[in-house]
């Protein structure tokens, strides 16, 4: 090894923290933790660089040589790829990833297309070519083995080492709260219900609804049609006024939005509408709540009612966590209901924490 | 070309029904008559580079027809009688041009490719004189196809023009990008200020390699040449396939010359060494024989053979130095000459190594941001619910390890 190579490696040591475990990597250029937060709307990426980003889980071909060229890019992600999606071949990846449905046509295109998007996510964390990178990736509870196979297959290709862990779990590991605590992570596809109760969560501890970010937005397009029948709309403009004006609260602004009518731009209010569809995912998240707390053991289910965690992208609806107490306390005779601070990065950061928590034996096993 | 797709309304091939976001114009006749009319951004043209047809004078004027519409919209100067000219989409025109390479790889003629930019003149400023450009750079290469009178299909946007040429070589074609590129600089067009010279890069591809072939590799080899011509400074013509074939030629040539200084050296101290040896073990073997014909073996005959025989191995070894020595310092001259050579080689490689490296960095290759630890971390064991944590963690192993498991058994 070379001079400075030694140097490095000196002062390497010297900054490992004294609480830490005993290291076993070689390499001596440093160390990047990566917690990948893979969700069907969202991707997030929190890194021990410095690094946090997020990426709408939009993946984007173009359809010819000609869009190619005028788009200058093989693949296009994200936001990118939403706004140029009729010059595409436009996948959601991690809506077929969940499904388990591999007779579908387009799944092998849908698992190319999530494996491209986390090669982006890894690239967005800025990982340097010498460091050790692992990363821990919070993949949806109902995401199929051979969806798993394809996501660790693509994380090996730019990780050292990769590990999987549930979404709510990952939440909860990076808040440290880990005793007698609900999480209810409410994504694009699924809203997963995690109880947390000192120990690795079991599939008894989890529950998994529908009810969730798509859900609003079909019930919102449902009522938009029948009070404003004349309004011309399509799904992603209704999901881009959910993401501005999204609120259970009766006391709101009023959301006004102008949507076309025959070509004309006309302004409707779908206030109602909105809280209405946002409204709807109460009750059933409460009703999973309460099969949980039902099950669990008798003396600490107070506990675990006062000590329900609200995160995910859907949790950045305006007066949620108060409906969903207002809930609980219908059907569970009382409750408290937390938002999380960081909805984005809540998945993300649990999962660095985990990575960085992780000893390097398990590390080099997995490699 | 064996046969053509008919472009005529109704002709024998169907358009296909996907549309690019580009719309396109298909367009026959000569240069000077053929319209292109710039109506929006991102607007894209195709046309049929193919050499004009004889035709009566009265057919010479163009029209256009709507492929959504089909009606015909004669153009200013139209006679009524004109027949009408089938409008293609890029998409269409890209079907067209698939075809045609299709067509050559099954019957194994050449068909080139080329891709032209604009240097300079920057998309976010300066688009209002690219649309006055593109198309005027467009007709010039028609206008240059039809002088050489040579066919093709091509398709132009604000930021590139495309077009494939079957039945011609890349030399071929390298001298009508060349001719375009000085056509280019000699453009006065209107809108444009005359201050602004319009400096065009090219990249042809071909089929005439033992690599793999297809559409998009041609256009993708094209227009990796185009990209090689703008880093370069711009207003060039490169081939990029040529470009890592001279690599290749130079390391092989610097391997071939390394190689060949090893064996000269190791092989001619060896062969004159044996060589030398053999003479001079003949030569003693020959003086022996002398003396040995002496019938009398006095003590002065003796000593006179030994003195005789030392001396001719001392003289052997003197001469043997010098020829030696005289052998190397010739066999020097050669290897400088080839170590000179091998420099100047090592060097042109570096050169276009470091050119390619420049392009790459070009491409936003990041080098990334260092991580804040310096080696792997862990759980450290003063942290609150520490042991709890552990087996968390541990669980978390375990189950990714029993994913593994699952895995490895599923394939």
């Amino acid at each position: 090894m070379s001079d400075s190579k030694n140097k490095k490696k000196t002062d390497a040591e010297e900054s490992t923290s004294a609480g830490s475990s005993t290291a076993t990597a070689e390499k001596t250029e440093g160390v990047l933790y990566l917690g990948i937060d893979f969700g069907t709307s969202h991707t997030s990426v929190a890194a021990s660089n410095g690094v946090r980003e997020t990426i709408s889980s939009h993946v984007g071909y173009p359809k010819d040589v000609v869009s190619r060229k005028l788009l200058k890019k093989d693949v296009l992600f994200g936001d990118e790829a939403m706004e140029k999606r009729l010059s595409l071949n436009f996948y959601r990846p991690l809506e077929i990833l969940k499904t388990k449905n591999h007779d579908r046509e387009d799944f092998e295109a849908n698992l190319k297309a999530a494996k491209d998007l986390l090669r982006e996510i890894i690239r967005l964390a800025k990982p340097r070519k010498d460091e050790l990178v692992y990363g821990v990736i919070g993949v949806p509870a109902q995401a199929s083995i051979h969806s798993k196979d394809a996501i660790i297959k693509t994380a090996k290709e730019a990780l050292d080492s990769v590990m999987l862990c549930s979404e709510p779990f990952a939440v909860a590991y990076g808040l440290d709260m880990l005793d007698d605590v609900l999480v209810i992570d409410i994504g694009a596809g699924t809203t997963d219900l995690c109880r947390m109760h000192g120990t690795m969560p079991e599939d008894s501890d989890q529950i998994t609804i529908y009810h969730a970010g798509d859900w609003v937005d079909n019930r919102f397009a449902e009522l938009m049609v029948e009070k404003h029948p004349s309004a011309q709309f399509t799904i992603q403009m209704l999901k881009e006024i959910k993401e501005r004006h999204s609120s259970v609260d009766e006391r709101v602004e009023p959301a006004l939005v102008e949507l076309p009518v025959n070509g004309k731009p006309t302004e409707f209010d779908v206030t109602g509408e909105l809280r209405e569809a946002c409204q709807g995912i109460v009750p059933p998240i409460v009703e999973g709540l309460k099969k949980l707390v039902a099950t669990f053991d008798p003396e600490f289910q107070k506990k675990l009612k006062n000590r329900v965690l609200l995160a995910g992208g859907g949790s950045q609806i305006r007066g949620l966590h108060l409906a969903i107490e207002r809930e609980m306390h219908k059907q569970l005779g009382g409750g408290k209901c937390m938002r999380i601070q960081e909805p984005v990065y809540g998945g993300s950061n649990g999962a660095l924490k985990i990575a960085h928590d992780m000893p390097a034996e398990y590390w080099e096993k997995l490699k | 070309m064996t046969s053509r797709p008919d472009l005529r309304p109704g002709g024998s091939h169907p358009p296909p029904k996907d549309r690019a976001p580009a719309r396109s114009t298909a367009l026959r006749g000569p240069p000077a008559r053929a319209s292109v009319r710039p109506d929006g951004p991102e607007e894209g043209r195709a046309k049929d580079l193919r050499a004009p047809r004889r035709r009566p004078r009265a057919r010479t004027h163009p029209t256009v027809t709507s492929p959504t519409t089909a009606s015909p919209v004669s153009e200013a100067g139209a006679t009524p009688s004109a027949p009408p000219k089938q409008r293609l989409s890029t998409a269409q025109m890209l079907h067209l041009m698939r075809l045609e390479m299709d067509r050559a790889l099954r019957h194994g003629y050449p068909i080139s490719a080329l891709v032209v930019g604009l240097d300079g003149f920057d998309e976010e400023h300066h688009m209002p004189w690219r649309r006055a450009i593109m198309p005027a750079v467009f007709q010039e290469l028609k206008a240059v196809t039809f002088q050489n009178d040579i066919r093709g299909l091509g398709v132009w946007t604000e930021r590139f023009q495309l077009a494939i040429f079957p039945h011609v070589t890349p030399d071929r074609l390298a001298q009508l990008a060349e001719e375009l590129r000085y056509r280019g600089a000699a453009l006065k067009i209107a809108g444009v200020p005359e201050s602004e010279t319009v400096v065009l890069s090219a990249g042809i591809a071909h089929n005439l390699h033992p690599g793999p072939k297809s559409f998009e590799l041609l256009i993708e080899e094209a227009e990796t040449g185009m990209g090689l011509a703008q880093s370069a400074g711009g207003n060039k013509v490169v081939q990029a396939r040529e470009v890592e074939r001279e690599l290749d030629k130079l390391r092989e040539e610097v391997d071939s010359q390394i190689q060949e200084i090893q064996e000269f050296q190791s092989k001619l101290f060896a062969d004159v060494d044996s060589q030398e040896d053999l003479w001079g073990r003949e030569l003693v073997s020959k003086v022996i024989e002398l003396f040995r014909r002496e019938p009398e073996k006095s003590e002065g005959v003796l000593r006179v053979e030994k003195e005789v025989i030392a001396l001719l191995k001392a003289e052997l070894a003197a001469w043997r130095e010098t020829s030696t020595a005289t052998r190397m310092i010739e066999s020097q001259k050669t290897i400088g000459q080839l170590e000179r050579r091998v420099a100047k080689l090592t060097e042109s490689l570096g050169i276009t190594e470091a050119e390619l490296k420049r392009v790459a960095a070009m491409k936003n290759i990041d080098l990334g941001i260092s991580s804040i630890y310096r080696n792997v971390q862990g759980l450290s064991g003063d942290e609150a619910g520490a042991e709890t944590k552990k087996e968390m963690l541990k669980n978390v192993f375990e189950s990714n390890l029993a994913l593994r498991a699952a895995l490895a058994s599923l394939s």
